[in-house]
């Protein structure tokens, strides 16, 4: 493993070539202090705290910035470095205010526990401390600098790596080191606040109190807290974080280094999103409809009622009566034992959690029988690809920690990355190589165009891609109607941009395609992962990732949350196995995914419905549509946290547990499994989803005695890869990867047919679904700390489309479609395209879905002004 | 006698315009280095001759040259270091306001030697006129085809930009140059990598003083062998002495090196203001030792004066007679150093403020006995512990005055009054 020794103290260190002194040293247990290195961040040997001495060089050097070479012999504790280390700690100290007992940073700070270790117990500094006074009336020189962020520059080291990680991890420039000597000061630039999505990672990194964030300020003391580890729920990156109780209550949230996934950089979702556990909002007690209103009730009057009811339906209907569904966000195994309630305990297949805002749900014959879905491929791999495509993606508030990676591969080795995307996205403007917006609905058409451009190349080398100069050559004489400028007339797109994307495809060596919600929402879904395959298949060598919606979504399809599959993906042949498994028999057919479950109520032929964590009224197409037909069912039990649209239609509401509540596994997109703790226990009445389950089909007739988590977990290892751990206790840092072998079976090209839809004069916008900042999904409302930052809704709009309808930023707009209309503020976008509007699906005072029709195929709608 | 070779025409009030400073020869070098000479033997020529730089190191700038990797792919880059902001150096404004284009053909020739293509050239913020100057001097020069595309038919290209700096004295030192020229702030970089390694745009780059690329037409025409004629053993060539202080006539005297410094101070600067003894001499710019009149004979060049206990520096010699408080000059340095440390790194940030705030108690007369050490331990606690050598610059006067006038220092603070200034400044408790 090591190429060579060096000596550190005596004691032969192994390096790698390329370790620097520290890095050998600290991983052979040596320890030099730090305060500017970190891991993920390039040297600046700014705070001069490891020098070391190092023989035959005349000067005391960084072990930060210091390169090994054979045969260095390095000395970290001759008296010339410990005199200096000395100093150094001095200097720091001569101004830092010894205000330890009121600075949250107590108990955890580097200076502190250095100074302990290394420092001097007296001071020969008798000048007045420097003090850069914020309030002449306070001894607290806090200044606010962002929605979250409070800065006292006083406690500063000048370290520099909060503005490091703005500008090298997150390519932010929302933060600076102002002014020169020991003037210097951290602040956003004049006029504005540190605001960016990363922003908390500056407080995390801070070495000293300088940085500091409302959530955890003044709250508590560090050494009271208890520590938990836990995956983000928030998106399907699943970064690992660490939360921080005192006496049951949740203070903040810190990242727990995974180089895996997120390198010990988390989003600001991800950090503050732990916040909607202790929502007032959340609701308390089980409550059942009694003459039209809900009242809380106990959970022993609400069982039996559910009971008594469902036996009434059961008798009348049998299993098929009955449906559910569960959201992408619960834990491996609340999904699990959900799907095995509904098929064991109630005889029901009808099981979806692709309530999402899509039309189709189940890809069509061409796609499912070619197996396009997701590669395996990690985070690692973005990061050595030298392309990047981003398909239908708005990465940066989707995949915030995907997105740094994409940001790293730019930053470690100058890789391109191509945006294609029906809308701007912040990830344009900070890291893209090329920006490419295309009309909504036509990207299918883009990327057979982008295909063609290639092809047409000298560059392109047909030695080096797998398909025949037939193939090739039918291929685009197919694809003519889509290439240069006809396809340029369908997607809006320029021919020259096109010809420039189709220049860095080709050069390039490795490719990693990243297709988001844009692309699981578009008009023509099947045949734009066709279109990805056929560009995978005319790249050198590319991988794709279809990102999934939830931060479970992976696990949910994989557990048995789908009508048509069975846990481990099985089809519907193995249904021996479960019945075995659980004791009893299952349903013969598959059941009805979201669409058909809608329709089969309609019809009168499903009459009860559990709904678990999920919000069809709010997500599904046509809000007042799924509504009207939630409404029309005998008894609809919902099982949730919060008084969701859905809840509110409901017979019987079961009070659920927050993911901090409970422990749990999820699956990322790289399909890797990861295990949560418990943090805290239930609040209020609620209870983790498992053992509600299991006090449901106990009530119901089927004992499974598996109200834990980890004996649910235990009966689902059996379809994991062979050698997974069993027990949570042998997951480790790393997880595991829940993976087949490459799904892509070999297939001929796809060829696109396009129509394009009909226009409707009358409707002349398209509505395009995303987030507003420091937003994603629907939780992110209930959090107080994230709404600082984006606090209601807006239309956003373009500036041409501003001037058109005399719409200034603000001025209140109508949104209206064939099925509704929504009203908000006006936001106009710069560089935004015309004749589109955003929509954030934040809020829940402007849901998007009662704008979309159930058939349409692109989302038309007309703008107003009020 | 003064050897007027770099400021032969500066006295010229036209020599500017670029008539004039062809009638007087300029780009002659130019013409011949475009027809005859190779960049390698160019790079050879500037070895033989000793030009060593005459920025305060002294570095043989042929060798520096030669560190420019040849293999890279990368663009090359030059930088003139025009950023004289040293106390006591004025060395550079008189060619840059005197005879630019001696500059701007200095920094064309050595372009050529490093293969670079576009050079810039960094002058401070506060030098109006020269900035000025030198603008219509390279816009001229573009105008003669000097500069431009396939310069002269020689097939070379070279385009010079010019960067006014925001008046930062650590601008002046290299990689600060850099970080400045790139658009950021102007902070010091961590060396390895080097500037001719890894430099602007972390292409390889070569950052040269202006009065050393002034040499180089020089050089060009009368050759290695001439230039090498001047000069002692090691140290070849002129240089340009600013000298200031308590003198008659202060002001730029360009010297062939080995000159002696009794025959500047006494002879050509007229001797000390109102024939009084000379008590101290900084012989090369605030950031070099103090010298005692005891060394009033040595030769100035780069070893004799280093043999003496200082270095040539930037040529900048301070001369002060027998009225001036010596605490009271090493306040003044150490505010000046207080004030432009960059910030970046500890000792320098933290180090030269206290050092100054130490200084200035001792001089207001509330010093203790115990400030001397702890002003010595700071200066070795900043030493040789920073990343730029600006932190070794600023603990020199304090280290160099508490050696050679430790009394005046302890009288301080024994009477908290000053031994010289007896007048004012007295304790007030």
């Amino acid at each position: 493993m090591s190429d060579f020794n060096i000596t550190v103290n005596g004691r032969q260190v192994p390096v790698i070539k390329g370790q620097t002194v520290l890095q050998a040293s600290l991983a052979a247990g040596i320890d030099i202090p730090v305060f500017c290195w970190h891991p993920q961040l390039v040297p600046v040997g700014a705070c001069r705290i490891c020098l070391v001495e190092i023989e035959k060089l005349p000067k005391l050097q960084v072990a930060c910035a210091t390169i090994a070479s054979e045969g260095m012999i390095v000395h970290t504790d001759s008296p010339k470095t410990i005199k200096v280390r000395q100093g150094v700690l001095e200097f720091i100290l001569a101004h830092h205010p010894l205000d330890c007992p009121t600075c949250d940073k107590g108990g955890e700070c580097d200076l502190q526990n250095l100074t302990f270790k290394y420092g001097l117990d007296y001071s020969r500094q008798h000048e007045p401390k420097h003090r850069v006074i914020v309030d002449a009336n306070s001894t607290f020189d806090d200044l606010q600098i962002g929605p979250e962020i409070i800065r006292n520059q006083n406690r500063c080291i000048h370290c520099y790596r909060c503005t490091r990680i703005v500008d090298e991890i997150a390519f932010e420039d929302d933060l600076g080191a102002y002014q020169r000597s020991y003037h210097t000061e951290i602040l956003p630039p004049p006029g504005r606040e540190i605001r960016n999505l990363y922003s908390g990672n500056i407080v995390e990194y801070c070495p000293v109190g300088a940085l500091t964030n409302d959530d955890w300020r003044y709250k508590v003391r560090v050494w009271l807290t208890k520590q938990t580890s836990v995956i983000c729920p928030h998106c399907p990156d699943g970064c690992n974080m660490k939360l921080w109780n005192f006496h049951n209550k949740l203070f903040r949230a810190t990242s727990r280094a995974n180089e895996n996934i997120d390198n010990g950089f988390i989003c600001d979702i991800g950090r503050y999103g732990y916040q909607y556990v202790a929502s007032p909002d959340r609701i308390k007690r089980p409550m059942v409809r009694r003459s039209g209103e809900l009242v809380e009730t106990s959970w022993e009057e609400a069982l039996s009622l559910i009971r008594k009811q469902t036996d009434d339906i059961k008798s009348k209907l049998s299993g098929s009566g009955f449906f559910g569904f569960i959201g992408d966000i619960r834990t491996n195994e609340e999904i699990y034992a959900f799907q095995r309630l509904l098929r064991r305990v109630i005889g029901s297949n009808n099981i979806d959690h692709r309530f999402h805002r899509r039309r189709r749900l189940t890809p069509g014959e061409e796609v499912s029988s070619r197996g396009i879905e997701s590669d395996n491929a990690e985070f690692k791999d973005i990061e050595n690809a030298d392309v990047i495509v981003v398909l239908g993606s708005d990465l940066h508030s989707e995949n915030p920690i995907t997105s740094l990676r994409v940001k790293r591969a730019v930053k470690r080795h100058n890789a391109k990355v191509i945006l294609l995307n029906p809308l701007p996205t912040p990830l344009g403007k900070r890291a893209a190589t090329l920006e490419v917006i295309y009309k909504q609905g036509t990207a299918a058409v883009l990327l057979h165009g982008l295909i063609d451009a290639v092809v047409d190349l000298e560059r392109f080398d047909p030695s080096a891609i797998k398909l025949s100069a037939a193939e090739i050559s039918d291929f685009r004489k197919a694809n003519a109607a889509y290439a240069g400028v006809r396809g340029s007339e369908i997607t809006g797109v320029d021919v020259t941009l096109v010809a420039r994307v189709a220049e860095i495809l080709a050069a390039a060596q490795n490719v990693f395609i990243l297709a988001g919600s844009y692309v699981e929402r578009d008009p023509l879904r099947d045949s734009l992962h066709l279109a990805v395959a056929n560009l995978q298949s005319f790249c050198k060598s590319a991988r794709k990732i279809f990102l999934p919606p939830d931060s479970n979504s992976v696990g949910a399809a994989f557990f048995g949350a789908e009508p048509t599959v069975l846990p481990g993906r099985q089809s519907w042949g193995k249904k021996a196995i479960y019945e075995d498994l659980w004791h009893g028999p299952i349903p013969d057919a598959p059941g009805k995914d979201t669409i058909g479950i809608l329709e089969a109520i309609d019809e009168d032929e499903i009459e009860c419905g559990l709904v678990f964590n999920a919000d069809p009224v709010r997500l599904f197409p046509d809000g007042e549509y799924v509504r009207s037909v939630m409404e029309k069912l005998k008894l609809l039990v919902v099982i949730d946290s919060f008084m969701t649209d859905t809840a509110r239609l409901a017979d019987v509401i079961l009070p659920l547990s927050t993911f901090a509540e409970i422990e749990g596994t999820r699956v990322n997109w790289e399909k890797r499994m990861q295990y949560s703790q418990r943090a805290i226990p239930p609040l209020h009445e609620s209870k983790p989803g498992c053992e509600i389950i299991e006090l449901l089909a106990d009530r119901l007739g089927v004992k499974f005695n598996q109200s834990k988590p980890s004996d649910v977990y235990q009966e689902m290892a059996r379809f994991f890869p062979t050698g997974a751990p069993t027990t949570y206790a042998a997951i480790g840092r790393d997880g595991f990867l829940i993976r087949s072998a490459e799904t892509n079976k070999p297939g001929k090209l796809a060829y696109l047919r396009f129509v394009a839809p009909a226009i409707d004069t009358e409707y002349r916008f398209i509505l395009l679904v995303g987030n507003a900042d420091h937003h994603r999904g629907t939780l992110t409302e209930r959090n107080e700390i994230l709404m600082k930052f984006t606090g209601e809704p807006f239309v956003g709009i373009s500036e041409a489309d501003a001037t058109d309808l005399a719409v200034s930023d603000g001025d209140l707009v109508k949104v209206e479609s064939k099925y509704g209309r929504v009203v908000g503020k006006a936001m106009i976008l710069r560089d935004f395209p015309s004749k589109r509007v955003l929509l954030p699906e934040n809020f829940g005072e402007m849901s998007t879905n009662i704008l979309m029709g159930r058939q349409d195929k692109i989302d038309m709608i007309k703008l107003a002004k009020m | 006698m003064e050897t007027k070779l770099l400021t032969q025409h500066v006295g010229d009030p036209q020599q500017h315009t670029m008539e004039r400073a062809i009638e007087h020869g300029a780009y002659q070098a130019w013409q011949k280095v475009l027809k005859e000479i190779a960049p390698a033997d160019l790079i050879q020529i500037v070895k033989d001759s000793g030009l060593r730089g005459r920025g305060g190191a002294g570095f043989p700038t042929g060798l520096k040259w030669s560190f420019v990797p040849k293999d890279s792919l990368k663009s090359k880059y030059l930088c003139c270091n025009a950023d004289e902001s040293e106390p006591g150096t004025c060395k550079d404004r008189v060619l840059l306001e005197g005879d630019p284009h001696a500059v701007v053909e200095g920094m064309m020739i050595a372009s050529y030697a490093i293969g670079c293509h576009t050079a810039f050239f960094y002058i401070r913020g506060e030098y109006d006129i020269g900035q000025v100057r030198m603008s219509k001097a390279i816009a001229d020069a573009y105008a003669k085809g000097f500069l431009g595309k396939n310069i002269l038919g020689s097939g070379y290209d070279l385009d010079i930009v010019v960067h006014r700096g925001g008046g930062a004295y650590i601008c002046g030192e290299e990689t600060a140059l850099l970080s400045s020229l790139e658009g950021d702030k102007g902070l010091a970089r961590l060396k390895p990598p080097f500037p001719a390694v890894e430099g602007l745009y972390r292409c390889p780059t070569i950052i040269n003083n202006v009065e050393t690329l002034a040499n180089l037409p020089h050089i060009v025409v009368k050759g290695a062998q001439w230039f090498a004629s001047l000069g002692t053993e090691k140290s070849k060539g002129t240089r340009i002495f600013s000298v200031s202080g308590h003198v008659k006539n202060p002001g730029n005297y360009e010297l062939e090196l080995g000159y002696s410094l009794r025959d500047l101070v006494y002879g050509l600067a007229g001797g000390i203001l109102d024939d009084r003894p000379l008590k101290a001499i900084i012989p090369g710019g605030s950031s070099t030792p103090v010298l005692l009149p005891d060394k009033i004979d040595t030769k100035l060049d780069f070893e004799s004066v280093a043999a003496a206990g200082s270095m040539l520096g930037s040529g900048a010699v301070i001369v002060m007679h027998e009225e001036t408080c010596i605490v009271w000059v090493a306040e003044i340095l150490a505010h000046f150093y207080m004030h432009e440390s960059c910030g970046k790194c500890t000792p320098c940030r933290q180090g030269t403020g206290w050092i100054y705030e130490i200084l200035r108690r001792i001089e207001a007369g509330y010093g203790k006995m115990e400030d001397i050490d702890t002003l010595l331990d700071i200066a070795d606690n900043i030493e040789g512990n920073t990343i730029c050598p600006l932190g070794d610059a600023a603990v020199v006067p304090v280290i160099s005055t508490i050696k050679l006038f430790r009394d005046e220092y302890v009288y301080h603070i024994e009477h908290g009054k000053c031994k010289v200034h007896s007048q004012f400044k007295l304790r007030t408790k």
